[in-house]
């Protein structure tokens, strides 16, 4: 299952693993599950500094409205070259916590059905924990940039899918943020909880995927509201405005201040890529909790059994949203079927919905602008969509906006 | 700068799209500890700070678009991007990230195996399991010429 994607291949173990715990009916050692908390949490931090400071930095530093040749990480190197080095930096941490988990950064074997495979040894906890404090500081340095960029899109902000929506997630018993495990949580676009408590091996009682014929992407819903109406969004955003609060000193205080900046239930996508950062706070604030429990070095990991049964699913937030597997097996233990759902088609109906808002609010006249086309980027990169799992395409994909009139005919068309 | 670094990209999952994960296991065996040998679904950033430091960085990929049975290397110049939008870098803005975040630009080559089929499975096409043993060579070869020792084919057959 790893395999699928380069990017978030741990969440995909993680999730796959908790359906496999599911077929094999075990409760998991609690050091197996601690190391599987630290691995899902390293993968976060890796995956969002990926998309922060690699592919969306460009866009917060140089503007919307910037040459395309320029706005890339290259572009950022020009300007802020600090900034290029924090991400690789926060990058390059989770990715190598992964490495010493799992003995290899991109496709590790280490998280199996029943725990993990070989224990955490002190010589790496102790490298790991070393690596924290600083690891911090580059966080909340990248912090107060991102504060200081943010100011400068005040008219960006507005049309840059933001609408009312439905958010998804899961949550721990006491409401905080959650990764690895939780009951699944529903809120309206006010806050006000739709439907909490919610157990994945139900979900096909509330969640329903659409098939369009125009997608590679299925277009997730919520089925109580029906097709489009029950279109909701996950990822950064969606946790934080389930969540009561993060659980971490550091996490909750920026996670306070962004309430009081954008409000307890923030609608705009733009600031998915704050939410990233308070996100990858605590997620290293949480790590150095897990890394100073002694039980995290027990060298009991695993719990073997055979199939104990021939349905399982599993349930985690992967860093760009919910991610869920779903198997059923023979009774040799052969997988017979199988379906996952993917954070980036549960955005889908957003994502169109933000270029729909972006078009609405940048397209003036016959022609599609560079700063138009830019946004349109800009807002999909918002969500963070990784289409190696979630679609059934083979190849490149292009990006190719074409403007039709009210006649249908083609009035411009720009690829990139 | 003193080590060199095999950085073999592509998905297993996908045919041919594997074959340089092959060429990275057969070639593991047969270098010493002076050269790296990494297997990575994609290029990705970071590979820059791992790249910066060595003599020698030899991309291994597999594409579509060679000759039949063939193998081409290509010498890698740094070379920055002008496009962003996918999780998609190429071995020369590897190179070119190295240069601009630690002024240093290794020596760096792409082998590129010839693919006929991207499919789903873990099959590979007759053209590109031809081309592997060839890939192998060729990096030995240049292993060898920048001064890096490998491991005698006899030990390695045994590994």
């Amino acid at each position: 299952m790893a395999r699928i994607c380069g990017i978030c291949p741990v969440s995909h173990l993680i999730t796959s693993a908790k359906a496999c715990d599911a077929l094999l009916a075990v409760r998991i050692p609690p050091a197996a599950e601690k190391l599987r908390r630290l691995i899902t949490l390293a993968q976060v931090v890796q995956s969002h500094a990926l998309s922060l400071f690699h592919l969306s930095s460009p866009d917060l530093l140089l503007g919307m409205d910037a040459d395309p040749t320029k706005s890339n990480l290259f572009g950022v190197l020009e300007v802020e070259p600090q900034l290029a080095r924090n991400g690789i930096a926060l990058r390059k941490f989770g990715q190598q916590i992964i490495e010493r988990l799992g003995g290899k950064r991109i496709h590790p074997a280490w998280v199996v059905p029943g725990g993990v495979s070989d224990p955490l040894s002190q010589q790496d906890r102790d490298a790991i924990l070393a690596e924290t404090p600083e690891t911090l500081k580059i966080t909340q340095r990248s912090m107060q940039w991102l504060k200081s960029v943010v100011e400068k899109f005040a008219n960006d902000v507005d049309s840059f899918g933001s609408f009312p929506s439905l958010f998804m997630g899961i949550v721990k018993e006491n409401g905080n943020l959650a990764f690895y495990d939780g009951k699944l949580c529903f809120v309206d676009a006010t806050g006000a909880t739709v439907a909490d408590g919610l157990e994945a091996d139900n979900y096909q009682k509330f969640l329903g995927e659409k098939v369009e014929p125009w997608s590679y992407l299925k277009s997730a819903y919520y089925i109580p509201k029906g097709f489009p109406d029950g279109m909701y969004r996950v990822g950064p955003l969606a946790r934080l405005n389930i969540a009561q609060s993060c659980g971490t000193p550091l996490a909750d205080a920026e996670l306070q201040a962004f309430r009081r900046a954008y409000g307890m239930t923030t609608l705009s996508s733009f600031h998915y890529h704050h939410a990233r950062l308070i996100e990858i706070l605590y997620c290293i604030e949480r790590m150095e909790e897990l890394l100073n429990d002694s039980e995290i070095l027990s060298t009991h990991v695993r719990a073997i059994a055979k199939p104990n049964a021939l349905e399982g699913i599993g349930i985690a937030e992967a860093p760009r949203g919910t991610l869920l597997h779903h198997y059923k097996i023979d009774e040799q233990g052969l997988i017979r079927w199988a379906n996952l759902i993917i954070a980036t088609g549960q955005n889908n109906l957003a994502m169109n919905k933000s270029v729909l808002q972006v078009a609405q609010q940048y397209i003036h006249g016959e022609k599609i602008t560079h700063g138009m086309l830019n946004r349109v980027e800009a807002v999909i990169r918002a969500y963070d969509p990784c289409l190696s799992c979630s679609t059934h395409a083979t190849g490149q994909m292009a990006l190719k906006v074409q403007l039709i009139g009210a006649d249908g005919s083609v009035l411009d068309e720009v690829a990139r | 700068m003193t080590d060199a670094l095999v950085i073999a990209y592509g998905n297993p999952l996908r045919g041919d799209d594997g074959a340089a994960w092959i060429v990275a296991d057969q070639l593991s065996s047969m270098v010493r500890d002076s050269v790296h040998v990494l297997r990575v679904h994609q290029l990705s950033p970071e590979l820059a700070d791992l790249a910066h430091d060595k003599k020698l960085v030899i991309f291994v990929d597999a594409s579509a678009d060679e000759q039949a049975d063939g193998v081409r290397c290509t010498p890698v110049a740094a070379k920055p991007r002008t496009a962003s939008f996918w999780h998609h870098i190429d071995p020369e803005e590897i190179l070119a990230l190295s240069l601009a975040l630690y002024a240093k630009s290794p020596q760096g080559f792409l082998i590129t195996l010839c693919g006929e089929q991207f499919n789903h499975g873990f099959a590979l096409s007759p053209s590109i399991e031809n081309a592997i043993p060839k890939a192998v060579t060729e990096i030995r070869t240049l292993l060898t010429s920048n001064g890096f020792l490998l491991r005698s084919e006899v030990s390695a057959s045994r590994i």
